[in-house]
């Protein structure tokens, strides 16, 4: 994870935010909506394929519903 | 961005402004199962391990009086200045992945939820069984602590339920409730658990495999729909109705809810924001045949939000809309990265006097209360080769690091030995310090006195210290013998080579393609296309045909693919990012050989249709009365007249599931709804029945096996103890079956016998002995990890997507193409494969050529090579090299040596261990 | 020699991906246990040469622990 954090800011999503088409160019940045493990992964991917990413979460710790299991199925290893 | 009041650079996540906060808060994390404070973190591996207030709660944020944490903290973090802020940021793409919601407690009433303590959701059952739960991992009644005897588990709670209008599967919970009852198991073996289910739908690869193991634990599987559960006595009465239209009741002490996954509370705001539409239930509304781009381009979706779905779909899906979004804005590849620079390394020769410096850790009072710090200290003075000792409050705080450069410079240090906390997560930190510093990174050794000493003897603390004293003593014997080791990067060919030339593999190459690289796809057949030429029509409608024709043209037409048909690999050399192929094409007699040198591997060469000659017990001889379903669809979309037959007779897990083949096809069950309901659409009067050991209709296709059992297909299941028999005579076929409504057996003489006959692997084992990957005992691939990195195999640089990883519906194959195209495209795009530096190096002196090493290897990373004088010598492959040691640790004269873990250093350790 | 006296040196090997990881574990969550442990850090179990082991036990090692 480690890597992913020198290029991506963790952030909170405001209810106002608008997605506005912009003419300005394409800055070779991603956003990602919701620090889960989906959200997470994509991040990590992203910043090895060479883009900054703005990885958005809404509440104080990245992790989603995967940080609340204790072993996933089918090998029951932890999930943390 | 909402503020969280505290000061991420300064907290150290000590936890001593929870001890201090004089409110309680329900927390959250566990369920509500469990207390906690306003001032907070949810676990302790959290990401950031930074705390943070709840603003609702925090009486300071609240009422305006309190402040204690202010005090407590003594890296001074807390700041109730913080303000929201807003930003305005450009960018070029966006993936969306919020995640699922919650099934509404109104759902849940009719099972007491709410009403009864031990009725409970499956996350909370999961946080019970959890060691960092409210219980420590005991699992006991909420009402009243006391260890159930009896559990129940009921499945499809807010899913297959138009009651709440959850019409879909959510695809998840047979897996979790098998997984939690089977830990619910080891906890106490002898709690009695049942299953309460309509249909077990274990579709993933290796999930039969885990109920099996369930039910020989002893766990019940019983199909039935549960009415209600009621309280009763101390106790829960469940009330349930089997097939054969019993009512039966059983009393339990818990009882489990497997909740489903609900569209994210807040998708229709999402929505709007982003501007892409949902679909009936709230989920993104996507294309079977581009499942991750939503209706707003530019827009992609990866996980829950994308339909119901597991850790491993959705970690391929998120490397694949990674991939996509990469394709997309692939000419500002680099341009927002930020790099960082170092100063120039200064040279620590062998030879050069070892000047250590130690820093022991307060870590605030985590260390400091128990172990006593200034006696470790001053422990280590007139130690050999320490020149400077110190100790900090917080080693790892960003001022600490200043002072750490400070002393190097200043003490002229070349070794680095910090006691504190683990290097596991603290050494980055460091040794980018060292860095930053001059020094080279692997000069510096950690010593856990936090973690391994004081938290675990908080109750000793001379012990402690004494521990403490040792360990440091075994660190500084280490540090004496640390060298430098070189930052090693190998350069990667830009190219890919992609076997195999159905969907997934033309859908790796057009990602690939689209971030920029050569691609070279070969495909043993003549024409391009695979399995997905005999499909016609999908279960959303799509005509197969033009998606399919559509998809060849633009990869024949994109100038960075290369398409070579009727060609085989024959021979790999190479490693991660320094492939060379052989590949053969035949024309006719002749084959002519061509060498290609590339980066990475996908393997996408697929499977094929499972073709038993013996059926369920018994013998089939395939006709035109009796078809694989492929063969039905192909007679369905035809363009003669009645292509509809009159009647026919389907029959699931033909050679599946432990008939013929051991493991669920996962697409079957999709296959005959797909065709049942196109033979409904051209002759309603036909009659349809099919029988089935489970439906797997899962995700949104749940919709469709609805639609069909509302038009009448008749479907009935079937157990291994009483199979459906056929008997043919003549042109006819007969079948019979027994029908646990009827509670008889029935004969039927259908026009057509359709068999749903599965998918089995093709070649996956010339392959993985070329490759040297590993195949399952399916011999579909086995991936490198099943859960996190579900498209990569365990030789770097070699990826695997569609059938040949396992069967699958076409909208998971082209994920996990895309997924597969974006991991192999990351060697591809920063051009080097960069090694830790703790891997092995052969002594090519001392080494004797037995090869050994070459065959215990578990990743293939070392080789006997012949040297300049015809010699054997093994030779590590630097880029694939894990660092395990099994090498060294084996080699008979001692010619190999580990970075960072020599037989010097560690019988260093092992002598400093000895002498106290 | 009681039982209770008996305060043996124990030396261990741990990997660090499982049980490097897992003695962490127990230290987040403040599992108690007795102080008679000194560790040395291995990327894998499979680096333990036999050669480290009769060294432990050459240097006064009472038990040597594998974890991995």
């Amino acid at each position: 994870m480690g890597q992913a954090k020198d290029k991506a800011e963790l952030s909170s999503l405001s209810a106002q935010s608008k997605l506005m088409p912009s003419g300005a160019k394409k800055s070779g940045t991603v956003m990602v909506v919701g620090g889960g493990i989906a959200g997470v992964q994509a991040a990590l991917d992203l910043t090895e394929l060479g883009y900054y990413v703005y990885l958005v979460e809404k509440s104080a710790a990245i992790g989603g519903a995967m940080a609340q299991l204790d072993k996933t199925f089918p090998t029951n290893d932890c999930s943390l | 961005m909402r503020p969280r009041y505290i000061d991420a650079d300064k907290c150290t996540a000590c936890g001593l402004c929870t001890k201090y906060c004089p409110r309680h808060l329900v927390d959250q994390y566990n369920e509500g199962l469990a207390v906690t404070r306003p001032i907070h973190i949810d676990y302790a591996q959290a990401v950031p391990a930074t705390y943070f207030i709840d603003p609702e709660a925090c009486l300071y944020l609240k009422h305006g009086t309190c402040q204690i944490c202010v005090c407590t903290c003594q890296s001074k973090a807390i700041d109730f200045s913080q303000k929201a802020e807003e930003k305005e940021l450009q960018i070029g793409a966006v993936i969306m992945a919020p995640g699922f919601g919650r099934i509404p407690d109104a759902t849940l009433a009719k099972y007491s939820y709410g009403a009864h303590p031990d009725v409970m959701t499956s996350l909370e059952f999961e946080r019970l069984l959890c060691a960092s739960g409210p219980f420590e991992g005991e699992v006991k009644c909420l009402s009243d602590r006391r260890h159930p005897k009896k559990i129940a588990f009921i499945q499809c709670v807010g899913s297959r339920d138009l009651g709440c209008n959850n019409g879909y599967c959510s695809s998840v919970c047979c897996m979790y409730a098998i997984k939690e009852a089977m830990v619910a198991k080891e906890h106490d073996p002898e709690v009695e658990i049942t299953i309460y289910y309509m249909d077990m739908r274990t579709q993933g690869k290796g999930f039969d495999a885990a109920q099996k193991k369930a039910e020989s634990m002893g766990i019940k599987f019983v199909r039935a729909k549960v009415a209600d559960v009621m309280p009763w006595d101390k106790n829960l009465k469940l009330t349930y109705s089997t097939m054969d239209g019993k009512h039966s009741f059983e009393p339990f002490d818990i009882v489990v809810l497997s909740v489903g996954l609900d569209a994210p509370a807040d998708a229709k705001n999402l929505g709007e924001i982003a501007g892409f539409a949902l679909n009936e239930y709230d989920f993104c509304k996507t294309e079977t045949f581009a499942p991750l781009l939503t209706t707003r381009p530019g827009v992609m979706v990866a996980g829950a939000f994308q339909g119901p779905k597991d850790i491993p779909e959705s970690v391929t899906q998120s490397s694949a809309a990674a991939g996509i979004a990469a394709g997309l804005i692939a000419k500002d590849r680099g341009k927002a990265l930020v790099h960082k620079t170092y100063p120039k390394e200064q040279k620590t020769g062998k030879d050069e006097e070892v000047r250590i410096g130690v820093f022991v850790c307060h870590c605030g009072i985590n260390i400091g209360s128990v172990v006593d710090v200034p006696a470790v200290e001053l422990y280590t003075e007139g130690m050999e080769g320490v020149v400077y000792h110190a100790q900090s409050l917080y080693s790892c705080s960003q001022d600490a690091q200043e002072v750490l450069k400070a002393k190097i410079k200043e003490h002229n240090l070349n070794r680095v030995v910090i006691a504190a906390c683990s290097p596991r997560t603290h050494e980055p930190l460091f040794q980018e310090t060292l860095k930053d510093a001059g020094l080279n990174r692997c000069l510096f050794e950690m010593v856990n006195i936090r973690d391994h000493c004081s938290w675990v003897h908080a109750n000793e603390p001379a012990a402690a210290t004494q521990k403490s004293k040792d360990l440091v003593r075994m660190g500084i014997a280490k540090a004496r013998h640390i060298q430098p080791l070189p930052e090693q990067t190998v350069p990667v060919t830009p190219k890919a080579l992609v076997l195999g030339g159905g969907v997934a593999g033309l859908t790796a190459a057009l990602t690939l393609a689209e971030q920029g690289f050569q691609t070279t796809v070969v495909e043993k057949e003549a024409i391009l296309g695979g399995h997905l030429q005999h499909l016609s029509f999908t279960l959303q409608g799509d005509t197969v045909s033009t998606v399919l024709g559509n998809l060849t043209d633009t990869v024949k037409k994109n100038k960075k693919i290369e398409v070579l048909t009727n060609t085989e690999l024959t021979q790999v050399n190479g490693f991660v990012g320094n492939f060379s192929s052989v590949l053969t094409t035949t024309k006719g007699k002749k084959a002519t050989e061509t060498t290609l040198d590339h980066g990475v591997i996908i393997i996408a060469t697929g499977g094929r249709e499972h073709r038993p000659e013996v059926v369920l017990g018994n013998p089939v001889k395939y006709s035109d009365t009796i078809l694989t379903q492929r063969e039905l669809e192909q007679r369905l979309s035809g363009k003669g007249k009645n292509l509809a037959p009159k009647s026919v007779v389907m029959v699931q897990c033909a050679g599946s599931r432990g008939d013929d083949l051991n493991y669920c096809s996962k697409v079957c069950c999709n296959h005959a709804v797909k065709n049942a309901l196109k033979i409904k659409s051209l002759d309603p009067a036909s009659q349809v029945v099919v029988l089935y050991r489970d439906m797997r209709t899962y995700g949104f296709a749940e919709d469709a096996y609805r639609e069909a059992r509302e038009k009448g297909v008749v479907f009935i299941p079937y157990t291994m103890d009483n199979k459906p028999t056929f008997k043919t005579s003549g042109k006819k076929t007969s079948v019979t079956f027994y029908d646990p409504i009827l509670r008889d057996e029935v004969t039927m003489a259908p026009e057509v016998l359709a068999l749903s006959v599965g998918i089995v692997a093709e070649g996956t084992e010339d392959i993985s002995k070329l490759l040297k990957v590993p195949v399952n005992e399916d011999k579909f691939f086995l991936e490198a990890h099943v859960k996190l990195r579900p498209v990569e195999l365990p030789v770097s640089g070699v990826y695997v997507c569609g059938l040949a990883h396992s069967p699958k519906p076409v909208e998971e194959i082209i994920v996990q193409a895309q997924a597969a195209a974006a991991k192999a495209a990351i060697p591809l795009c920063k051009g080097f494969v960069s090694v830790e530096p703790t891997i092995s190096c052969v002594d090519k002196e001392a080494c004797i050529g037995c090869g050994l090493c070459e065959s215990l290897c578990p990743y293939q990373s070392i080789r006997i090579i012949k040297d300049e004088n015809g010699k054997r010598k093994a030779e590590t492959i630097t880029a694939s090299c894990k660092g395990c040691g099994i090498c060294a640790s084996h080699c008979p004269v001692f010619a190999i040596s580990m970075g960072g873990f020599t037989d010097e250093q560690i019988n260093a350790q092992i002598t400093a261990f000895g002498a106290q | 020699m009681s039982q209770k006296d008996f305060n043996p040196k124990i030396l261990g090997f741990l990997c660090n991906w499982c049980c490097y990881a897992a003695a962490d574990s127990a230290g987040v969550s403040r599992y108690q246990y007795p102080p008679n442990l000194r560790t040395i850090r291995v990327m894998c179990t499979g680096r333990l040469d036999p050669a480290f082991v009769l060294r432990g036990f050459a240097e006064g090692a009472d038990a040597i622990f594998s974890g991995g």
